[in-house]
């Protein structure tokens, strides 16, 4: 699943756009980057999340975390990831 | 706060693009969930 601070009809045409999507797209848009908070993701500068990744094992438990500079995560480290868990 | 990893990931709820209710704890005892973060849709962000 992704998520972003975006609304839902924004999330719907981003969806749209990319050619219609096989998972959810999360909105934490009100109240606004409360999840992303929590999550210790949100930069209260730009008043948006910081891109980010989480693993989360089928018991709930996180299993792999990493924030992003730069750079994007690539489905090959986050399959890897999910591989581990196997 | 922080999410760290081997932590219990904290619940929540929020609308997905097609109007659905998600919440996390939904897929615990059914499969692993990769949960990504970006800054802004249509973006380079």
């Amino acid at each position: 699943m992704s998520a972003s601070c975006d609304s839902q009809y924004a999330n719907k045409a981003f969806a749209i756009g990319l050619g219609g999507v096989t998972h959810p797209i999360v909105s934490d848009w009100h109240p606004k980057g409360k999840v992303a908070q929590e999550w210790g993701v949100y930069n209260a500068d730009r008043g948006l999340p910081i891109r980010s990744a989480f693993v989360i094992d089928k018991e709930g438990i996180v299993r792999f975390k990493k924030i992003y500079t730069g750079e994007l995560p690539t489905p090959e480290e986050l399959l890897a990831e999910l591989d581990k868990l196997k | 706060m922080a999410v760290e990893v081997g932590q219990m990931a904290p619940d929540f709820t929020l609308p997905s693009h097609d109007g659905q209710k998600i919440t996390l704890s939904q897929y615990r005892g059914k499969q692993a969930v990769v949960f990504a973060w970006y800054p802004a849709a249509f973006t380079a962000g």
